[in-house]
């Protein structure tokens, strides 16, 4: 009887294992971005084990890999032909270095008929205005962060937390917000840095600094949204010579932005200068949120809030960055690995152990309300978040560039030479990376 | 005259080696060998071609090859004679009769040998950043602040600054070599009229040539390979116009941040060759200025 038993619990196994191997395999690449963080993972196995429990036809798998090591792994398996499914979520610009490893993903949007009704039509657009186009997933857009209480010692008043308000009954562009970031620069001795007794090599409080959105494509889309390529012909957007040159005389003639070995620096935050407490305005994006300490973990930055971006020539840009989950073009399984985005993509706690603000407009509020949670007793304006997104940058700031790895070292090389060189006439350095980037985008096959 | 039965325990108890050395080491060597007369892309393997020689020849024309050899070069030639210089230095003070204290001075020296490039890379960042304890010492003496690894003029003297840390291997092996001059030496050139720094010139410096000469195809070899530091700095890039794009990190960044591991395994084999060959001229002049008691 005992070997009868045995050999039925043996046929049993056997089956239900020969069934689970029925099972398609998806292999869910996370780390590229978000996601592979210790403390991430409990989240995403609990959705891993939710959805291979209501499925008898795919297995999820997810894969978490280190981010440092994310973009190398990645391309070694790429090499060796063992490509995972599902990658993400991802940014535009962690994407763009597999230009041609991702699979366009219209038709099977158009297949599943999926609803975009819940995203604001400027993210729709966003989104589809991206080579290959993805789904809406996680959103960050763009707006100032200002330190209140220096705004208060200097006797200013905030910037408009309204798209179109005035500032002081005068525009509200970047002509204003190089006043007020001058008034806001401070020497050791108290001067600031629209006297003329001010000493430039003595500040110890900046007025304004692109918090880790230094790129030059990031600065340039602040005056309007461009790309460095048309096709494989390469060019600048005319609008940016002008945002870098504002940029550039910040730091070098009016001295009210950081220069690279000031923004290192242990003084002013090491790179997190606004979270330092030393800087009155900060340009960032919603994922800046991640580095800003709160008061309860001593933060520096007693009473902050969000302002709207400085309109150039009466137009407003406040450029969008962007996640979302990517398929491989290699993959063998591509439309279960789709099945599996979508489900991924209604899953509120993967939104919230990323960090991530939700393209769904049904999701936002309480989003936001984590966020306000965790500022508290800060009452922050959120709206203006919201209404920023009214505005994002078409074409994408971080779009890719023919031959795109290379392309993006020669423009992070000249957001270096900025940063640590005065002096330059950046129509000519304009032109010489002009010039560079024709050179790198000749060189693709 | 080894016996068969010899040579295969020998050869079975090497076993070990040969195949790691097959599988780890050679049998990758071959293959960069290959993917360096290939367009190979990692991130694109289904499109490789062969190009025979494309690779090569671009590698002798390409302006950031240039560019980082110089930056390579410059380094070495800022590095390694402070880079010999500084410790036989502090070795010659830790031989002195006269210092007290010596096994206490020869830890202090020693110590800072012991911190991972990393961590080092690091604190020497934050020590040279505006607001740095050395910047306070230049402001102290009316120097003023200096930028020192966003100025492209002050990036080579302050990473031969960064590189003195760890001099501690080498001042130990000039120690230990001043430590076996015969004293006999010292006192018949006492007797003859010799001063201190005639008997450290005629007796001490040619005594330890070879380990001196050991030291110098060590640091050579060293800074042509110098990566780390730099890599850690700039984040992966090549520092302010390319002034600290040193070989490696230019190789790094065509073979992983661009993918191109065709061209990548090119520069690989072209700073082989190159230490090979300067290597080999290092070899070629101790012959004159390495003394060696016991011959070759």
């Amino acid at each position: 009887m005992k070997t009868l038993n045995a050999g039925l619990l043996l046929t049993l196994a056997l089956f239900s294992s020969a069934s689970a191997q029925k099972k398609v395999q998806i292999h869910w690449y996370i780390g590229l971005g978000t996601g592979s963080d210790a403390q991430q993972q409990p989240a995403t196995r609990k959705v891993v084990e939710r959805f291979n429990k209501s499925q008898n036809r795919i297995e999820l798998v997810p894969e978490y890999v280190n981010y440092n090591n994310a973009r190398d792994q990645l391309a070694t398996r790429i090499a060796a032909g063992n490509v995972p499914d599902l990658v993400g979520p991802v940014g535009i610009l962690g994407a763009a270095s597999f230009q041609e490893q991702w699979l366009d993903l219209q038709p099977l949007i158009k297949k599943y008929k999926v609803d975009l009704s819940h995203v604001n039509k400027k993210v729709v657009d966003f989104y589809k205005s991206q080579d290959p186009n993805g789904i809406p997933y996680a959103i960050y857009p763009s707006f100032l962060f200002i330190n209140k209480d220096l705004f208060d010692e200097a006797g200013l008043p905030y910037p408009p937390q309204k798209y179109g308000e005035k500032y002081q009954s005068k525009a509200w562009d970047f002509a204003a917000l190089r006043n007020i970031a001058m008034q806001l620069t401070v020497d050791k001795e108290g001067m600031d840095a629209s006297m003329s007794d001010f000493d430039s090599k003595n500040i110890v409080q900046y007025g304004y600094f692109p918090q880790y959105t230094i790129e030059p494509q990031s600065l340039g889309s602040m005056f309007g949204a461009g790309i460095f390529a048309k096709g494989k012909t390469a060019q600048i957007p005319p609008q940016w010579i002008p945002a870098w040159q504002w940029f550039y005389d910040g730091m070098w003639k009016d001295h009210f932005i950081p220069t690279d070995a000031v923004q290192k620096s242990d003084a002013f935050g090491k790179d997190n200068v606004f979270n330092s407490g030393k800087l009155a305005i900060g340009y960032s994006h919603l994922w800046y949120t991640c580095c800003l300490d709160t008061a309860k973990d001593g933060g520096k930055v007693k009473n902050w809030d969000l302002a709207v971006v400085p309109a150039y020539n009466g137009k407003y840009t406040a450029k969008l960055n962007a996640d979302t989950f990517r398929i491989m073009k290699g993959s063998r399984h591509k439309e279960e690995a789709f099945q599996v985005m979508l489900y991924l993509r209604e899953q509120p706690e993967l939104l919230e152990t990323y960090g991530a603000f939700p393209a769904d407009t049904r999701l936002q509020p309480k989003f936001l309300k984590i966020l306000q949670d965790k500022y508290t007793p800060l009452k922050i304006n959120w709206q203006v978040a919201m209404d920023s997104l009214n505005y994002v940058d078409i074409p994408s700031h971080e779009a890719g560039l023919p031959n795109h790895n290379k392309a993006l070292d020669a423009v992070n090389a000249f957001t270096l030479k900025l940063m640590t060189k005065s002096g330059l006439n950046i129509k000519q350095e304009a032109e010489t990376l002009r010039k560079q980037l024709q050179g790198i985008f000749n060189e693709k096959k | 005259m080894l016996k068969n039965h010899d040579r295969f325990w020998g050869l079975l108890f090497l076993s070990p080696w040969i195949l790691g050395f097959l599988l780890f080491t050679a049998g990758p060597m071959v293959t960069s060998l290959w993917f360096s007369l290939t367009d190979y892309n990692l991130a694109k393997p289904e499109q490789v071609q062969f190009i025979g020689l494309a690779n090569w020849g671009h590698m002798l024309t390409d302006p950031l090859v240039g560019q980082s050899l110089l930056v390579t070069l410059k380094f070495l030639l800022w590095s390694v004679p402070i880079g010999l210089v500084f410790p036989l230095g502090l070795a010659v003070l830790l031989h002195s009769e006269h210092l007290m204290g010596k096994a206490l001075f020869r830890t202090l020296f020693y110590a800072p040998q012991m911190i991972p490039g990393v961590a080092a890379a690091l604190i020497y960042t934050a020590m040279f950043n505006p607001q740095g304890p050395i910047n306070a010492f230049l402001n102290g003496i009316g120097i003023g602040t200096l930028d020192w690894f966003s100025d492209s003029r002050l990036v080579m003297p302050a990473l031969t600054i960064v590189g003195l840390a760890g001099v501690g291997n080498t001042m130990i092996l000039m120690l230990s070599g001043l430590q076996s001059v015969p004293r006999e030496l010292y006192e018949s050139a006492t007797i003859d009229g010799a001063n201190g720094w005639i008997s450290f010139w005629r007796i001490s410096v040619p005594m330890i040539s070879p380990v001196i000469f050991y030291n110098l195809v060590l640091s050579v070899i060293g800074s042509f390979q110098y990566f780390t530091t730099a890599y850690l700095l700039y984040e992966g890039q090549g520092g302010p116009e390319n002034s600290a794009l040193f070989y490696m990190l230019n190789l790094y960044k065509e073979g992983f941040v661009f993918f191109n591991m065709g061209y990548a395994s090119t520069l690989a084999w072209g700073m082989f060759v190159l230490c090979m060959v300067v290597t080999a001229v290092l070899f070629g002049t101790s012959k004159r200025w390495v003394y060696y008691a016991g011959g070759e």
